[in-house]
């Protein structure tokens, strides 16, 4: 933000009625900070529940009253009450296509990361051989086939930057900052990070289309 | 100078505070800056939303269970508060049936960054 002296301008302006006016500059300070409220992504799950009956337990019965053996009549395994599913991803949308991560949360760390994913300093930590690697970040039924991706950090020359379009099934390496078009398009997009020597990264911020 | 990080969570806990709903709509036009509402809301998958913090973000999670709300295709998502509306977001239809077998779940996260 841009703050001017509000009362000297006023100063300023009462001495100049009447007169010439005055040659006195204005006193400005020029703080050139920003505060922004970025958004981040939204994902949109759903999950299965398993509540109608034709799933649960029946004391008796002769399919529904075997537990977690038997298929229901609903034709899930057998649950004692209510049962709720895992979830099922549906849509992450980011704001602009941009999608940024700080590393204040695991949500979109995925199991192959042996990185630290470092939510106390708030950073992915790397050495030779480790790798980090997201879930999906993008998905909302549409086809990508860009990108350009952009990191924060230090020593970011160690890392292999590599982006999927398909969900995870390829993954293709691409130039930090520069814009790169898929061989392989897809509908999800995740990125991966392959060390070759240590550092840290504590922004990735993945722009696509 | 600099904005130091206790004053940008405070924005954080500030914006946290004041959020305090979530809503789905049906309408799949692309969100605008001057947007005051879903532009088809569904008044019945209005539900409290509940918030999660950390450094300079704070996530809300919205969760919409199988036996509410109503049956449409759900294409929008509001963050708000009984006076004032603070995001619209627009995506990819999803189907969904009151009492059919999903409830519907959105995280949606917010950073409060500084220069």
């Amino acid at each position: 933000m841009t703050y001017t002296s509000i009362q000297q301008d006023k100063l300023e302006i009462k001495d100049q009625l009447g007169r010439a006016p005055s040659t006195t500059t204005i006193g400005v300070w020029g703080m050139n900070e920003d505060v922004v409220i970025e958004e981040l992504s939204e994902v949109v799950n759903l999950r299965k529940i398993y509540s109608s009956g034709t799933d649960s337990f029946i004391l008796g019965h002769p399919i529904n009253g075997i537990l977690g053996i038997a298929s229901g009549t609903g034709g899930n395994q057998i649950r004692l009450g209510d049962y709720r599913g895992s979830l099922r991803l549906q849509r992450v949308l980011n704001p602009n296509n941009v999608y940024r991560e700080y590393f204040r949360d695991t949500q979109f760390k995925h199991s192959n990361t042996n990185m630290t994913w470092d939510l106390t300093n708030y950073a992915l930590v790397f050495s030779s051989g480790s790798i980090g690697q997201s879930e999906i970040i993008a998905l909302n039924n549409e086809t990508y086939s860009s990108c350009i991706l952009n990191l924060s950090g230090t020593a970011l020359g160690n890392l292999t930057p590599k982006v999927s379009f398909n969900g995870g099934v390829n993954f293709e390496t691409v130039t930090l900052g520069t814009p790169y078009n898929a061989t392989n398009t897809g509908t999800a997009i995740m990125w991966r990070l392959e060390a070759t020597g240590s550092g840290t990264c504590t922004k990735v911020q993945l722009e696509y289309s | 100078m600099v904005m130091l990080q206790e004053g940008l969570n405070r924005v954080r806990d500030l914006i946290s505070t004041d959020m305090t709903l979530g809503t789905l709509g049906a309408s799949g036009t692309a969100a605008a800056l001057t947007d005051t509402n879903l532009l088809l809301p569904l008044s019945a998958t209005q539900q409290s939303i509940t918030k999660t913090s950390t450094d300079r973000q704070v996530q809300i999670d919205y969760s919409l269970a199988s036996t509410s709300g109503t049956s449409r295709t759900f294409k929008e998502f509001k963050t708000h508060n009984a006076s004032y509306d603070f995001d619209r977001m627009v995506f990819t239809g999803i189907d969904f049936t009151v009492n059919g077998s999903d409830e519907v779940s959105i995280t949606k996260k917010y950073f409060i960054r500084g220069t």
